[in-house]
């Protein structure tokens, strides 16, 4: 919990960041940005976004980390099942984070809602 | 020791995803494209109106990959401390262009809204630029703001009379009901053939109201009719509560699916690194079964009323349906039984 705490804070930190463009109010320039109610939306779509960049990284690393576990193991059995065990998660972990659209895709069509707004566009992904 | 891995990976990665794509340096060869801006007026007054037309296409040497940008302009010009800003609403999409046909997009901007008037005196040039950018990205320039061909100036000068307000000529109300004004400024209106017989009426219009329907301008002296409207400055036009209720309805959903994405995200990343510890794999499987039910829920919001409404109405309307011969009054006679 403390780790993702510590992501959405260094998100917002990153947000505030980016969105430091002068505005010009006659002929004065005034640090800072218009930010009207619509804004809100598109701050939470770009924390999704980095969430989802973000864990396509971290899947390689999980992979590669259980890879080494595996490794280490040398045949013993009582780490290698214990490697196991992991790997077998970080792929359930995988499945769920790639399936996230398709998740809420399948629940929006579930429901026949409209969900126009899935996949997120995201600025470069 | 995982922790240390995950805060060192997040803290080296996270620059990564807030790098702005830039357009292929093959696209941005002023060569391989053409970008005019023109002006409406070389010069005016402070307060008058100033258009901008800025055209944009691709030359034939262009790349095909080129073509599938999508763009945008943007419409600026330099600040009094020399930098440069983009005007109010001057950020214009267009999509994709193509190399037969210019693009082409104005805007309207008066210098008053952009400097204190105290810097408008006559003499004051105002350097207008004109960019065209990737649409899809922060960033991205296609040409250099330092580019030519896509500046344009304007020079206050308070005498000036284009687009200016107050010259005012003779004119008469002609038959049709608009203002024929008279070419020579004459006050017998004897240049004004739209006006023979009515001479006598002759007023005096401000020269931009010329042409126009005389109900539509109320000049000064003149009694007039006088029509405005508060536009709905609500985003979506709702007209009615329940249509605000659908535009917030709306706006709650558009906010739910970014939070679904990253609950859903964070279950899998606490699956992804739980392990051994058994714990934390049914932490990450609550979570996603939970932002599940909650979009189940969600969606079903707005679909909840309407499958009440329609139960309802069938309930109540089955009986109406149905005419005296028991058969649906809605249903249209076969053309071979009658």
């Amino acid at each position: 919990m403390k780790i993702f705490k510590t992501i959405w804070a260094s998100a917002f930190l990153f947000i505030a960041d980016s969105v430091h463009a002068a505005v010009n109010v006659n002929g004065s320039e005034l640090p800072g940005y218009n930010l009207t109610i619509q804004a809100v939306f598109g701050i939470i779509t770009m924390v999704a976004c980095w969430i989802s960049r973000f864990a396509l990284i971290a899947m390689v690393v999980a992979i590669i980390w259980y890879g080494m576990r595996f490794m280490i193991a040398q045949g013993n059995p009582k780490l290698l099942e214990s490697a196991k065990k992991g790997f077998w998660n970080a792929i359930i972990g995988i499945i769920i984070i790639m399936a996230t659209y398709t998740i809420i895709a399948t629940i929006g069509n579930a429901f026949d809602a409209n969900y126009s707004v899935i996949p997120l566009s995201c600025p470069s992904f | 020791m995982r922790k240390y891995l995950f805060l060192f990976l997040f803290v080296t990665l996270s620059v990564y995803p807030f790098k702005t794509d830039a357009v292929s340096s093959i696209c941005t060869d002023p060569k391989v494209y053409d970008l005019q801006l023109q002006i409406s007026a070389p010069e005016g007054k402070a307060d008058s109106p100033v258009t901008l037309e800025g055209k944009f296409k691709w030359l034939d040497n262009a790349d095909n990959f080129c073509l599938t940008y999508s763009l945008r302009f943007d419409f600026g010009y330099i600040t009094k401390s020399g930098g440069y800003d983009t005007l109010p609403k001057g950020e214009i999409s267009f999509g994709q262009a193509g190399r037969d046909k210019y693009v082409s997009k104005t805007i309207t901007v008066k210098p008053s809204d952009l400097f204190f008037s105290s810097i408008l005196t006559d003499g004051y040039t105002i350097t207008f630029k004109l960019k065209v950018e990737n649409d899809a990205a922060v960033g991205g320039d296609l040409n250099t703001p330092t580019f030519p061909q896509t500046i344009k100036r304007y020079t206050i000068n308070s005498k000036g009379t284009s687009g200016g307000p107050t010259s005012l000529v003779w004119a008469c109300v002609a038959k049709d009901g608009v203002y024929a004004c008279s070419p020579g400024n004459k006050s017998d209106l004897s240049d004004t053939p739209a006006c023979k017989g009515l001479e006598k009426s002759a007023i005096r219009v401000e020269n931009q109201n010329c042409g126009k329907p005389a109900s539509s301008v109320t000049q000064s002296g003149v009694s007039g009719k006088y029509e405005f409207s508060v536009p709905n400055f609500i985003k979506g036009g709702p007209e009615t509560i329940l249509d605000l209720i659908k535009v917030i309805l709306d706006w709650l959903i558009k906010i739910a699916i970014p939070i679904a994405v990253i609950m859903i995200i964070y279950g899998g990343l606490l699956f992804l690194y739980a392990g051994q510890k058994p714990e934390l794999a049914k932490k990450g499987r609550a979570i996603v079964t939970y932002a599940v039910l909650g979009l189940a829920i969600i969606f079903i919001g707005g679909g909840f009323i309407t499958l009440i409404q329609s139960a309802l109405e069938a309930a109540g309307g089955a009986g109406n349906q149905i005419n005296s011969n028991g058969s649906n009054a809605n249903q249209e006679p076969i053309d071979g039984l009658q």
